[in-house]
């Protein structure tokens, strides 16, 4: 298991904590922002992948959580001519093929099988997250990070397709109605609510 | 927000709380008030491990914990908040004989509180728990009461106490100055208004040095990130019924709880890393701090090595967090020396395991003058000026690794020294001290020949210092030496009102002749010894006092106190003035007569008197008397005079082999003579009548603690000085052990050691008083035997 990562040096850390976790080495793709452009990440995953071999299945988080485009694992696969599947809750191979598993929404469960290789987009579920033990943790210091840079990749992060240009925290929402008298009558008045105000019923 | 209170407590942490829900359930009620720049517990309560246990290296510290599990146990119910205690027992390993030594002191110490304390084999701790790898462990002490608590609920639960008592907490309201008016009033600015108040806590935990400087005080203490790591889930746990009991494998410098269905192992790395140690940031709250593994690798290896489980666990959470450490590690707390209803409760690095019990003691203190139990080794007035910033930082990188290390009582650690030293220092170190270090004071314990024993191996059995300090009184009890105790605190009493205001702060009568001197005891209002000075009367207008070093600001403190405010009396500290060189032994007057100007012969200068007297070209006070027993005289001098002073006795004396005489010596005379010592035999606990001063007590005059004294003479004394000749081999008895007569707990040492002179083991000790009698017969136990 290799870990690849386009990111700060301070991902170092993050790489060190999946280290612990059980992988074998890892590649670092230094970048000087936290917020690249999901054109240029996927660009440099896929420089670095080449470089070092390309492996049989890649892994990838559903989306990222700060800027959230949902895109990279889209564009991975794509520059690699694999088959993705994103959302992934659970996962089984058979010889040269991986079944999928995704929910769909209203319970459905959608089994996907594809060829090898492939870009896989992981969600909750899709494994139990092992807690690191002390001397995994030992270990993981030892194995090996292979550093690089976009420009030994031959990649400029100059001009990016996208930029982000803000990133503010939501204004709070009003505080929750609080329904008054007997029980009778909140029952009575939180129906109301929700079949005339808010209009879910 | 109040603009008025009787009191005003900063911080609101697990300390600043208890501080504010004691006062207000003791009876200050909706008069106090509780700010916090933030959130209760977010400075260093939220991160605590939440341990809960008896043991602590003193006996007082002891008995604040155990007042702790007593409250804990109690707050649900009285505040409907459950606290999250668990009684769990906790274990003391140790896996080596000095530690056993060690756990023996706490067991007779435990013992003298009646705990519930028990000596536990390997195999028994085996039993207890499960994860355990015995192998090399020589035994435990077991505390069945011991347990753990949520820090977070506890401080809610103490914080929803005091709101229904009327405690009004400020949150998010910032300390911005503090000062005094005139009329001894406080007032707390705050960026929410001023609070205009009678007495001020700080409780402000990391921020505790910043308060102090707005009142112009430097107080010791510094942060340091504590590391604790909790487990995973572990199933063997989780099939449990009862809790397993806390470990502390001091040896490991780890220990180890259940936490749910897992564990938490904290430790105490060698390398404590300091954190913003110029001062923590105003806007810190309660987040982590990033851990570093690597420097506390050593320490979970050494856990794994104990509990093999933990190697096979994982992390599912490493916290480190900002805990204040002092010097000692011993929080400050108590009456803020000078200053006037100004407490400190702050440098708690044990926060969750004292903070009801200490919020208890002080809110008595603070309400009745008084603590209720004796808590000067935490009284923040042991530390002097020497202990600052500089000193902290040198000092706790010492202490903060070695917090689980054996304490000794003899040790005497070289970290941040030296610091204060008198100027025969370098002639000292010539002769070949071995120096203690006392209240800043670097002075000399005792003199080995070059070459043997320079260093005192940190024992609780007689050191390799023993026949040195045989050797040194012998020679002061057959010829003359030299004790230097330029380090004792010196205070000059000068004015029309002087000798009126002494009679009233001391039982004693006030010398009524120029050149008398009189043991003079200072008294609480209950009576209860406060400190004891030595007062010579200079004129009818002027005496010199003088106090134990160690003492100094708590005595002095005492002193301003209660001086009166029409200007009558003056108090000067003439500590860094005057130095104090004590010529001892039965050849002692010979040396003086050679080198003094004036007739020092006995009908000259009798036993009990002071003089001002030219000794060689100094002019020196003297008094003849001293602390060891034998003819002597305490010469009090310039201090910039000092090293010719020095000189002209060492040549004087050169004759009769006259040599520089250390601590322990004077400490074994003063034993075999009965000689009281501050916080051994004089503490808040006792009162003059039950020792051998009482002939001080002069019920014909009026006095602080009078009416006190008055109340015991009509029900009797409960207890009595006694010494105590003691049958003993290697170890000597030094205080805190239990005595017994056949089955029957009778009473407790105050100090002990062994008397060259007499060629014995001896302790002093209160015992009840039918068993005050010669020749009766009773037991010590010494480490736990």
């Amino acid at each position: 298991m290799i870990i690849v990562t386009v990111g700060k040096p301070e991902a170092a850390a993050t790489i060190r904590s999946a280290l612990a976790m059980g992988a074998d080495r890892a590649i670092l793709v230094k970048t000087d922002t936290q917020f690249l452009d999901a054109a240029l990440t996927a660009k440099a995953l896929k420089a670095a992948m080449e470089k070092d071999g390309l492996p049989d299945m890649i892994f990838t988080g559903k989306g990222s959580v700060d800027t959230e485009s949902f895109q990279t694992q889209y564009r991975l696969a794509h520059a690699l001519g694999m088959p993705v599947v994103n959302e992934v809750s659970s996962l089984s191979a058979d010889g040269n093929k991986a079944i999928a598993e995704l929910e769909v929404g209203g319970g459905d469960k959608q089994v996907i099988e594809m060829n090898l290789p492939c870009v896989i987009g992981a969600t909750k579920g899709l494994n139990e997250p092992r807690y690191p033990k002390f001397p995994d943790i030992m270990k993981a210091k030892k194995k090996k990070i292979e550093e690089m840079t976009l420009a030994d990749l031959g990649l400029d992060a100059s001009s990016p397709g996208v930029t982000l240009e803000k990133l503010e925290p939501v204004p709070e929402r009003t505080g929750a109605k609080m329904i008054q008298g007997s029980v009778e009558e909140q029952v009575t008045e939180l129906i109301r609510v929700l079949k005339e105000d808010e209009k879910v019923l | 927000m109040k603009t008025n209170a009787r009191a005003v407590v900063i911080g609101g942490g697990a300390i600043g709380v208890s501080v504010a829900y004691h006062l207000a359930k003791y009876g200050w009620k909706d008069d106090v008030v509780l700010l916090e720049k933030h959130e209760l517990t977010s400075g260093s309560t939220w991160m605590a491990a939440g341990n809960v246990s008896f043991f602590h290296g003193n006996y007082y510290g002891t008995q604040v914990n155990k007042k702790s599990i007593e409250i804990y146990k109690g707050l649900e119910k009285e505040t409907g908040q459950p606290v999250g205690w668990h009684t769990t027992g906790s274990i003391r390993t140790a896996d080596n004989p000095g530690r056993m030594d060690e756990l023996g002191y706490a067991y007779s110490m435990n013992r003298c509180l009646g705990l519930d304390v028990s000596y536990i084999t390997p195999d028994e701790i085996g039993k207890m728990h499960p994860f355990i790898q015995t192998e090399g462990l020589l035994g435990g002490l077991y505390w069945p009461d011991d347990g753990d608590v949520d820090p977070n609920s506890l401080t809610q639960a103490m914080a929803k106490g005091g709101r229904k008592l009327g405690v009004e907490f400020n949150l998010h309201t910032m300390v911005t100055g503090i000062y005094q008016k005139s009329s001894g009033e406080w007032v707390v600015e705050t960026d929410k208004g001023d609070i205009i108040c009678e007495n001020v806590v700080n409780a402000a935990g990391l921020w505790a040095p910043e308060v102090a400087r707005m009142v112009g005080l430097e107080i010791p203490s510094i942060s340091i990130a504590h590391t604790h790591i909790l487990y995973e889930s572990i199933q063997e746990i989780a099939d449990r019924d009862t809790y397993l009991p806390l470990m502390r494998d001091p040896d490991k410098s780890i220990y180890l709880r259940q936490e749910m269905d897992s564990l938490i192992l904290g430790l105490y790395e060698a390398n404590g890393q300091q954190w913003y140690k110029n001062g923590v940031p105003w806007d810190y709250a309660q987040e982590e701090i990033n851990p570093d593994l690597d420097n506390i690798s050593d320490c979970i290896e050494g856990g794994i090595e104990r509990f093999p489980i933990l190697g096979e666990t994982g992390f599912k959470h490493v916290t480190a967090g900002p805990i204040t450490y002092t010097p000692n590690a011993e929080p400050l707390v108590g009456p803020a020396a000078p200053l006037k209803n100004f407490y400190n409760a702050c440098g708690y690095s044990f926060g969750i395991t004292q903070a009801g019990g200490i919020g208890h003691y002080l809110a008595g203190w603070m309400m009745n003058g008084e603590p209720e139990i004796d808590l000067w080794p935490m009284d923040s007035r042991r530390y002097g000026s020497y202990a600052n910033w500089a000193y902290n930082t040198e000092k706790i990188a010492d202490t903060y690794p070695r917090l689980y290390s054996t304490i000794y009582p003899n040790e005497v650690r070289p970290a941040a020294r030296p610091n204060r030293t008198s100027p025969i220092y370098e002639y000292q170190k010539q002769a070949n001290a071995v120096f203690g270090d006392y209240y800043g004071w670097e002075c000399p314990n005792y003199f080995p020949p070059k070459g043997e024993d320079e260093y005192e191996e940190p024992s609780w059995r007689r050191s390799n210092a023993f026949k040195h300090v045989g050797a040194e009184c012998k020679h002061v009890m057959e010829k003359v030496g030299i004790i230097d105790l330029t380090r004792f605190a010196k205070t000059k009493i000068a004015g029309p009102g002087a000798k009126d205001w002494l009679n009233k702060m001391t039982c004693q009568r006030v010398p009524e002749k120029d050149g008398r001197i009189a043991l003079s005891p200072m008294l609480d209002h209950s009576g209860n010894f406060k400190t004891d000075m030595t007062v010579s009367r200079v004129n009818e207008n002027e005496f010199f006092c003088v106090t134990a070093s160690v003492g100094k600001k708590h005595d002095q403190h005492w002193m301003i106190e209660n001086l009166p405010k029409d200007g009558s009396v003056g108090m000067e500290d003439i500590t860094y003035q005057v130095g104090c060189l004590v010529l001892v032994g039965p050849k002692s007057r010979d040396v003086l007569a050679k080198v003094a100007y004036d007739d020092v012969s006995n009908e000259a200068f009798k036993f009990g008197t002071s003089r001002e007297i030219y000794v060689g070209r100094t002019k020196c006070r003297v008094n003849r008397m001293n602390y060891v027993g034998e003819l002597g005289f305490e010469i009090f001098h310039p201090i910039q005079h000092q090293i010719t002073l020095y000189h002209d006795l060492m040549n004087a004396g050169a004759d009769v082999d006259i040599r520089l005489i250390g601590m322990h010596a004077m400490d074994s005379m003063r034993l075999e003579k009965g000689y009281l010592a501050w916080k051994s035999e004089m503490n808040v606990h006792h009162t003059p009548l039950e020792t051998n001063v009482a002939w001080t007590v002069k019920m014909d005059k009026e006095f602080n603690g009078k009416k006190g004294l008055e109340k015991q003479k009509e029900k009797g004394i409960a207890q009595k000085l006694v010494c105590m000749v003691v049958d003993a081999t290697d170890s000597d008895p030094f205080g805190y052990n239990p005595i017994f007569a056949g089955e029957e707990r009778i009473g407790m040492t105050s100090s002990g050691g062994y008397g060259h002179r007499v060629e014995k083991s001896i302790a002093l000790g209160y015992v009840k008083p039918e068993f005050a009698k010669a020749g009766t017969r009773l037991e010590v136990e010494i480490l736990g035997r």
